[in-house]
């Protein structure tokens, strides 16, 4: 009665599983590409005519852009500054002789925003700042998406970091190289795959973070994923559907970018 | 003392966690030797290493390089260079990358960088590995390239940390040759660490045996074999037991008993008592001393171990001692009676007139 | 030749290591102090915004914050938000186990990372628009509808919007990519000589399961469950768009307290009962052993 299974049988349910996984991650996406060229502002399935014209409203309404050009900057401020801050707490995780509580705490301290519902944390920031002065706008937005990517950024760099051999650092003080030339000359160029894997991804996580931004932001400064967030809320457009087409083939790509550098494990 | 010491390590301590890894360590190189440093793993030879060489600091003693105490100089400043026991050459890096790092750092010239590095290349018989990619070389490939960047700055002693135990055996012997030709070549002191005396024996014009931080004895391989003056050295570098026996002269002639077996005592004149017999001495009975199919005393093969071209005999003595012996192969099979002859024993003790380094 | 310097050389090691940990300590200032500025002073914060300290002792106006979530109308929403999140967790699971499972032993290796790469993609991307196109397969005119009517399955177009099932299918799409990538690194290193043993001596595919794969990725499933329950259940956006009016979870209701009523207090409170919560089944799941191992990975 118990025959030795075989792994094919297997595979037709399994594949089936996978492939309708993968039908249901991206039939949504596929939608709304299709629709987002529909003639009409608000489409019907199926649509009626073919126009690329709402991709040209998108690109040229002055408000999108503004919030689009701001979600770059804010994304480009937060890769830079998290993933070099990253480095510096990959550094201090993975090589100093400080104790190994202290190093302990510095990775926990960095993760709380993975285990921490988002929801608390924005509204602690938001709160926050307003003590310090701050308000609402662009400081307290890039301060929290700080705060978001830097976990992201410190354990990528810390995988790496640690995986590498430590007596290469030795050989090369051997050899006479210190401080700055010593980083420069041989751990830089050993980590390059992952610094640039977390730029992208850190640039990736903060042109789409939306919730500590809605908190933070307040009325005067919005971002992109404040925008569409705002659209939905009024109804479902062609105008939002090209926009949505857009920004997620913006992510895609950097993404699929960063995943030849290194994928996070 | 004819020759330059070179390096000189002074009561060298360092612990971890409580433990002390090295413990009081004395060391002296001459200039241009060979030198090997031989012990068990976990003796602390790697923490040595590394103390000489400056990536580690020690809690007490001092390290004069040179003549100039280089105790508190940082390994990038310091006049020696380091072999890893896995080489440890950088990946991202050409061989001649690697090789014309140490320079680089130096600040020699692009043009100066390049000849120096044909030139180690040429010593370690690597011409024309310039641009290789060191994941692509052979373990003993990389092994030259990894001898060539230590010896890139010129260093005053290049320290070896076991580089070969990843080496198959005829590789290693191999190796073995062509590292004593380069070093006899260069003319820089080495300073070899490793746990295999076959090594250390073939290779150095000196050593020393470590044990638990500390060295036991030292000097030229020759005496350490012959007349060790401690057990564990006579049992480290040589194979058979080391026993403590009744002693006593007979006509003239030391000898000592063991299991009604009467065996001279090979004395020179550093081991020799001339005043005084003891009753109990220290010996050991070595393979090639030991004769089977002879003698008036009966033992019994426990143990053969086939090596190809000879055997390795394992008998028990009456009274219980096992003495190992080697043999044409295959002759005796386990379990034989057969007779023991030892014609003779090796004193291990302390030199009568001491000369330690 | 004599060593005649002596033993300067104990202080002077130590100066060595309280140099070097100087700078250790320098270079590892910036990001702790930006950690604590934005992660735990605003959990301080937090905490003291959700009491009235002025009105001490009397700790009935102290924890007037804490009464009111106790009360009717906010506690149904937090016991809410939390059974959401370990369903919708539950139900990511139940998917990601043989999706994993053929990624990492069934799938051409050449393909494994293109696979993994397509199933992780959404992670990615705007959630605010994934959210959004939902809207458009669910909605009466939507794709779902459209076919149903078309092929005669319904006569009238189905409400699903707003509804429960609306917010479950949002959920599980955001959060499924989540689960699927933690699973995968406990999938992967499952050996697969370990299956083949039970098979070897007679085990069929359900025991198979039972005894090898679930135990040893256990601890994986339960690793990425807690760090996916809790955003779950205090997610925004996704109830927002997808839920009605009905489904309200937590991070709503905290979100209108701060900028809409603008009561902090009541917002602080909420905030931190619900990370309480949160914060007790993490410490549940920590506790066991296997689970620590597997958090260790990350």
């Amino acid at each position: 009665m118990v025959s030795l299974p075989r792994a094919v049988p297997e595979r037709p349910l399994l594949l089936g599983a996978v492939g309708l996984t993968m039908a249901f991650f991206y039939l949504p996406i596929l939608t709304i590409v299709y629709l987002s060229v529909a003639s009409s502002a608000q489409p019907s399935i199926p649509i009626e005519g073919v126009t690329l014209q709402w991709y040209e409203e998108v690109l040229t309404d002055r408000r999108f852009v503004r919030a689009l050009a701001n979600s770059v900057g804010i994304a480009t401020v937060s890769a830079i500054l998290g993933t070099t801050l990253g480095l510096l707490a990959a550094r201090t995780i993975v090589r100093s002789s400080l104790p190994r509580l202290y190093r302990a705490s510095l990775a926990l301290v960095i993760a709380l925003p993975l285990f921490i519902p988002t929801v608390v944390l924005s509204l602690g920031i938001g709160l926050t700042a307003g003590y310090a002065g701050l308000g609402f706008g662009y400081g307290p937005i890039i301060l929290g998406h700080l705060l978001w990517v830097l976990p992201f950024s410190t354990f990528l760099l810390t995988a790496r970091y640690a995986r590498l051999d430590d007596r290469l650092e030795d050989a090369g003080r051997d050899l006479g190289a210190e401080g700055v030339e010593l980083f420069r000359s041989v751990t830089y160029p050993l980590l390059r795959p992952a610094f640039i894997a977390s730029l992208l991804f850190c640039f990736a996580l903060s042109l789409n973070e939306f919730l500590i931004t809605f908190f933070l932001a307040g009325s005067s400064v919005t971002t992109m994923p404040l925008e569409i967030f705002g659209k939905v809320r009024v109804g479902a457009t062609s105008f939002l559907n090209a926009a949505s087409v857009l920004v997620l083939l913006f992510s895609g790509v950097i993404a699929i970018g960063a995943s030849t550098y290194e994928w996070p494990r | 003392m004819d020759e330059e010491i070179i390096l000189e390590a002074d009561t060298l301590t360092r612990s971890y966690e409580g433990a002390a890894a090295v413990d009081e360590l004395s060391l002296r190189l001459r200039d241009g030797e060979f030198f090997s440093l031989l012990g068990p793993s976990g003796c602390g030879k790697t923490t040595t290493l590394r103390l000489l060489a400056g990536l580690e600091r020690p809690d007490t003693g001092s390290i004069r390089l040179n003549g100039a105490d280089v105790t508190n100089t940082a390994a990038s400043d310091r006049a020696t260079n380091l072999v890893f026991q896995d080489l440890v050459l950088f990946p991202h890096l050409t061989v001649a990358q690697n090789i014309a790092y140490g320079p680089a750092r130096q600040g020699l010239s692009t043009a100066d960088q390049r000849s120096r590095v044909d030139k180690l290349l040429e010593v370690v018989n690597l011409a024309g590995y310039n641009e290789r990619d060191p994941a692509d070389l052979s373990g003993g490939q990389r092994q030259r390239v990894a001898l060539a960047r230590a010896l890139a700055n010129e260093p005053s002693v290049v320290l070896l940390d076991e580089p070969l135990s990843s080496l198959d055996r005829g590789l290693r012997e191999e190796l073995q040759r062509e590292l004593k030709r380069i070093q006899r070549d260069v003319g820089t002191t080495f300073l070899y660490v490793t746990h295999d005396q076959a090594s250390a024996m073939r290779m150095s014009d000196r050593m020393a045996v470590m044990n638990r931080g500390r060295i036991v004895e030292a000097g030229p391989p020759e005496m350490l074999y012959s007349t060790p003056s401690t057990p564990f050295v006579a049992e480290f570098l040589g194979d058979g037991p080391v026993l403590e026996l009744p002693a006593e002269r007979q006509c003239g002639t030391p000898v000592v008993t063991l299991a009604d077996m009467t065996i001279p005592v090979a004395d020179d004149e550093e081991t020799a008592h001339p005043r005084g017999d003891p009753a109990a001495r220290t010996v050991m009975i070595r393979p090639e001393h030991v004769t089977l199919g002879e003698g008036t005393l009966s033992g019994t093969v426990v143990s053969t171990a086939y090596r190809g071209y000879f055997s390795e005999v394992t008998v028990r003595l009456p009274d219980g001692t096992e003495l190992m012996t080697r043999g044409p192969a295959a002759t005796w099979a386990h379990g034989d009676e057969i007779g023991v002859r030892v014609d003779r024993a090796h004193p291990v003790e302390p030199d009568v007139a001491a000369d330690a380094d | 030749m004599n060593s005649d310097q002596g033993q300067p050389t104990e202080p002077a090691r130590t100066a060595a290591t309280s140099r070097n940990r100087l700078v250790d300590l320098l270079l590892g200032a910036a990001p702790l102090a930006l950690a604590i500025a934005l992660g735990v002073v605003p959990l301080g914060v937090l905490l003291l915004e959700s009491v009235e300290l002025g009105a001490y002792p009397d700790f009935g106006v102290v924890l007037a914050g804490y009464r009111a979530v106790g009360s009717s109308v906010y506690l149904p929403v937090l016991i809410r938000s939390l059974a959401v999140g370990i369903a919708v967790t539950v139900g990511c699971l139940l998917i990601a186990y043989p999706v994993t499972y053929w990624v990492a032993n069934h799938c051409p290796p050449p393909l494994r990372v293109a696979a993994l790469v397509t199933l992780t993609l959404p992670l990615w991307l705007n959630y605010v628009v994934l959210n959004y196109s939902w809207v458009w397969i669910l909605a009466r005119g939507g794709l779902l509808n459209t076919v149903l009517l078309e092929t005669g399955v319904v006569a009238e177009p189905l409400e699903l919007l707003f509804t429960e099932l609306s917010l479950a299918i949002g959920f599980v799409y955001i959060y499924l990519p989540y689960v699927i990538l933690t699973m995968y690194v406990s999938m992967e290193r499952l050996d697969r000589r370990l299956i083949e043993a039970a098979h070897d001596l007679g085990a069929g595919r359900i025991r198979v399961f039972r005894d090898v794969i679930l135990p040893e990725t256990l601890a994986g499933a339960i690793a990425g469950t807690l760090i996916v329950y809790a955003r779950i259940a205090g997610a925004f956006a996704t109830p927002e768009i997808l839920g009605g009016a009905g489904n309200q979870l937590i991070a709503q209701l905290i979100s209108d307290a701060y900028l809409q009523i603008l009561d902090y207090q009541l917002a602080a409170a909420l905030s931190y009962v619900f990370l309480s919560v949160v914060l007790l089944g993490l410490a549940v799941g920590v506790t066991q052993r296997d689970v620590r191992e597997e958090l260790k990975q990350w």
